[in-house]
């Protein structure tokens, strides 16, 4: 085993990170401002990635222009299930609980639905320049996950820059402070709340894209990728976009290393016992306040 | 009150002939379809009553039921494999080991409240499925499969047949008798507040510990039944989270404040759901399946149960008013 | 201006308001007056769209806004300065202060705004950077008042502005509304300071058990025998 084996093994967990950090970002924003934990977040980043290939396998049309698209299109989505499912599951009494199953239900309407139009195989997403690499020295970087990092970062930088100097989503940032406050100085709360569910969908379908660049994806896929965005909005803090950036790299800095010595596996298994202790100890996450 | 004694002898005398004709059902010989049907509808039954203790009184919702019921599998599998005793003798060994279980990570576990004891749960399901899927004692991804019952396929079909019932039937007893006693209304007073009833003096911490216990130790032998009913256990198959995900509908969608709400919630999805997957395919199913678990809980936030009940009780009303 | 017509309101069933009805003329002070757990908070929030009624209106300038919800009344520029202060703790002085200017008629008066609470409160000037939980509870008052004067008020309600202050402060909340009063504010103010906030007030209400058992001019009741009886201890 090799430093630069090492070295490449903590880059690319790394790069995952970053996207796992995307993927994770909007989950953490519903949860902390609008109190629904959606289960179905991971599988509309599926549903960015099928339609990102589709668009690249019929239409030769590259990922990373489509990404604006995508966006639109899955921004579009959540503001029709949250105006459709979201808003009534808003009235409930405990509305994490009641939004926690009506979220599942539409994790399984859409999952089934990919499965049933476009088979439940396995596909990546493979434009040439993906499957190269690029080299520092010994150390080869593949431009896959690189790019699709890329993409992570920028899709982050503007969720934060949107959160923090817009005064919509300075809105969204008061809604979570103060319901009442907010009302009180004439947030239109069911705008925005829309505009957010709207933008963490857009934001899972943009993580998607970037996700598929790396790995196989396919419909029931987005058990496995909710998992990982429970581990890093847990670690990163609920609704804390710097919190689940920082927990995303550190998340995959883990991987990296654990990877570099252990099989595939037993870094899940690690990982998840890590996110239990997390739980049990910590619950506002590593980076909370 | 003469009306209400024989009110309750029609119904004892109802639960008896209705027990009764589900208990010589077999004999009657039916297709095999049906007898596997009804199994898994029983199979349903127990395992959204032994859910629901913990889910539906308390409100502390579980996705890790399945995590138990793995266990129990994986007890009289492996007991089968290594040494050779009947899972039938091994099954209530398999609710103890689950019971253990639940007992040591109920311990932290049980502390956190709401969506981060839900996603511990799922978590603890997670976890096992990937040390199981690893490990070779229990057969790693290969798993591990019972020998089957020398007796044709009818006769075996009809012995589960008849466990499976006596389990739902005794479970869904003892989850009754829970509820309506002392243990059932403090946890229904966590549920309602759990500070306020820690305040009226209920010891929540060792309440929620006993609930969820016996809930897994039922899944545990549900679980050690099953595995032999299919004949070989794997991580994917046993610990599979549609399960869990499965129980807590059929609990929601019948209402998981009452037995009543599993049991009806149960059977018809689990027929529902088996009709479907026959005859129309198992992603129509799932499809149809979602959006009933969307719509119920929109306009039936409290089950099915509840809603007719809520039904029930404003007709009356309305009757009354008529009558002043 | 504001004309509250035989207003009910209930919690889950249970009446907190019964057969209320008021009204604040412009440029006038009104105080609601009355003990604790009379319906006083219920009254405001039912005002600013938080509850709905059971029965009953609420106009405004002539419009009925009791279907409307909390922003459109806001939009109205029919502003409460909340009990409990309802400040945005994580979030800048200067934020708070621009988060009253949200809506769009407000955002651009922005700098006009700034200036007038700056000179009525000019520490908000120097700690613009602050976050509003580390705030004094006086001063996190003096900034929920100055974000609602942020949106423009037309008619500015306060919820027991004075409430948990220390006399000083108390003081300054009252001066503050005599300022605010000489500038030609529309005040209804809800306070449990019977005797100042009657003394400030043109007219005022007492408020028990959710109805309305005495109106009057601030003077008049501040000598209603049993006003000073029950509230005045005297
Ligand atoms: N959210 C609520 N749910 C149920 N009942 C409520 C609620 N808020 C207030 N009440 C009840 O309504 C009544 C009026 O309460 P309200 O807060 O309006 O009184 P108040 O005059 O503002 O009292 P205080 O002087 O203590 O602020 C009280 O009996 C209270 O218990
Ligand atoms: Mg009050």
């Amino acid at each position: 085993m090799t430093l630069s084996y090492i070295i490449e093994s903590i880059i690319s967990g790394i790069l995952l990170g970053g996207i796992y950090a995307i993927l994770s970002v909007g989950f953490g924003l519903t949860w902390g401002t609008m109190k629904v934990l959606n289960i179905s977040h991971s599988v509309f980043a599926v549903l960015g990635a099928f339609v990102s290939y589709w668009l690249f396998v019929k239409l030769k049309v590259d990922p990373i222009l489509s990404l604006p698209l995508i966006v639109i299109i899955l921004f579009s989505s959540g503001a029709i299930i949250y105006k459709l499912v979201i808003r009534p599951v808003q009235r409930a009494k405990d509305v994490i609980m009641a939004s926690m199953v009506a979220t599942f239900g539409v994790a399984i309407v859409v999952e089934n639905v990919m499965s049933y139009f476009w088979r439940p195989d396995p596909r990546i997403l493979k434009p040439a320049y993906a499957s190269s690499s690029i080299f520092l020295g010994e150390i080869s970087i593949s431009q896959g996950p690189l790019i699709g990092f890329i993409m992570a970062i920028c899709a982050i930088s503007l969720l934060y820059w949107f959160l923090n100097h817009t005064y919509i989503g300075k809105g969204v940032q008061a809604t979570w402070q103060n319901p009442i406050g907010a009302a009180l100085v004439g947030i239109n709360q069911e705008r925005v709340s829309l505009i957010t569910f709207g933008l963490s969908i857009a934001s899972a379908g943009a993580a998607g894209v970037a996700m598929a660049l790396i790995y196989a994806f396919y419909p029931s896929v987005q058990s496995i990728w909710t998992l990982f965005v429970f581990l890093v909005t847990i670690v990163g803090g609920v609704g804390s976009v710097i919190g689940t950036g920082l927990a995303g790299l550190l998340i995959g800095s883990i991987i990296g290393i654990c990877a570099a010595f252990l099989p595939f596996v037993w870094v899940n298994v690690l990982l998840f016992a890590l996110l239990l202790v997390i739980l049990l100890f910590k619950p506002e996450g590593l980076f909370g306040n | 009150m003469r009306d209400k004694t024989n009110g309750r002898y029609m119904k004892y005398g109802l639960f008896l002939i209705v027990m009764f004709m589900l208990f010589v059902f077999p004999v009657l010989k039916p297709p095999l379809f049906f007898l596997s049907l009804l199994f898994t509808a029983y199979m349903y039954v127990a395992l959204a009553e032994s859910w629901n203790l913990m889910g539906g009184y308390t409100g502390y919702i579980s996705l890790g039921h399945i995590a138990f019921f793995s266990t129990g599998a994986y007890t009289t599998a492996v007991f089968m494999n290594r040494f050779g005793v009947s899972p039938f003798a091994t099954a209530l060994l398999g609710g103890f080991f689950a019971a253990v279980l639940a007992a040591l990570v109920g311990y932290p576990v049980l502390r956190l409240k709401g969506a981060y004891f839900t996603i511990s749960s799922l978590l603890l399901a997670v976890v096992m499925q990937l040390i199981f899927m690893n490990w070779d004692f229990v057969g790693s991804s290969v798993g591990l499969w019972y020998k089957l019952l020398p007796v044709s396929i009818e006769i075996n079909r009809m012995i589960f047949y008849e466990v499976m019932l006596f389990l739902a039937t005794a479970i869904t007893l003892i989850v009754r008798w829970v509820e309506k006693s002392k243990f059932g209304a403090g946890l229904i007073a966590i549920r309602e507040d759990e500070d306020v009833a820690k305040t009226m003096g209920i010891n929540s911490p060792w309440l929620k510990m006993k609930a969820f216990i016996l809930g897994a130790f039922f899944a545990g032998v549900i679980g050690g039944v099953y595995g032999y009913y299919i004949a070989y256990v794997h991580p994917e198959v046993t610990f599979n989270i549609n399960t869990s995900l499965l129980i807590l509908l059929m609990s929601f969608f019948g209402g998981c404040r009452t037995w009543v709400g599993p049991l009806f919630g149960a059977i018809v999805l689990s027929l529902v759901n088996q009709l479907i997957v026959t005859f129309i395919g198992a992603e129509i199913s799932r499809i149809l399946y979602g959006m009933l678990l969307v719509v119920v809980i929109i306009f039936m936030p409290d089950g099915v149960i509840h809603y007719i009940r809520g039904l029930f009780v404003h007709r009356k009303i309305r009757h009354g008013d008529s009558i002043l | 201006m504001l004309k509250v017509n035989k207003l009910y309101v209930e919690y889950d069933g249970v009446p907190a308001l019964r057969d209320i009805s008021l009204i604040v003329n412009e440029k006038e002070i009104v105080s609601v007056v009355g003990a604790n757990g009379g319906g006083k908070t219920t009254l405001l929030r039912t005002i600013s769209g938080l509850i709905k009624p059971t029965s009953g209106t609420i106009e405004f300038m002539g419009e009925e806004i009791h279907t409307l919800s909390p922003h459109e009344i806001c939009m109205r520029r029919l502003i409460q300065v909340p009990e409990g202060r309802q400040l945005f703790p994580k979030m800048k002085v200067i934020d708070n202060l621009k988060m009253g200017a949200y809506l769009p008629e407000a955002r651009k008066n922005l700098p006009q705004s700034l200036e007038r609470v700056y000179k009525l409160f000019p520490i908000f000037k120097e700690r613009t950077k602050q976050k509003a939980a580390l705030l004094s509870g006086g001063e996190q008052q003096m900034l929920a008042i100055s974000r609602a004067l942020m949106s423009m008020p037309k008619l500015l309600m306060l919820d027991e502005p004075s409430e948990g202050l220390s006399p000083l402060f108390t003081d300054n909340v009252f001066e503050t509304l005599k300022i605010l009063k000489e500038q030609g504010m529309t005040i209804l103010l809800v306070s449990q300071e019977v005797e100042r906030s009657l003394e400030l007030s043109d007219r005022a209400y007492v408020l028990e058990n959710g109805q309305i058992i005495m109106e009057g001019k601030g003077g008049e009741l501040l000598c209603n025998d049993k006003v000073r009886e029950a509230y005045l201890g005297m």
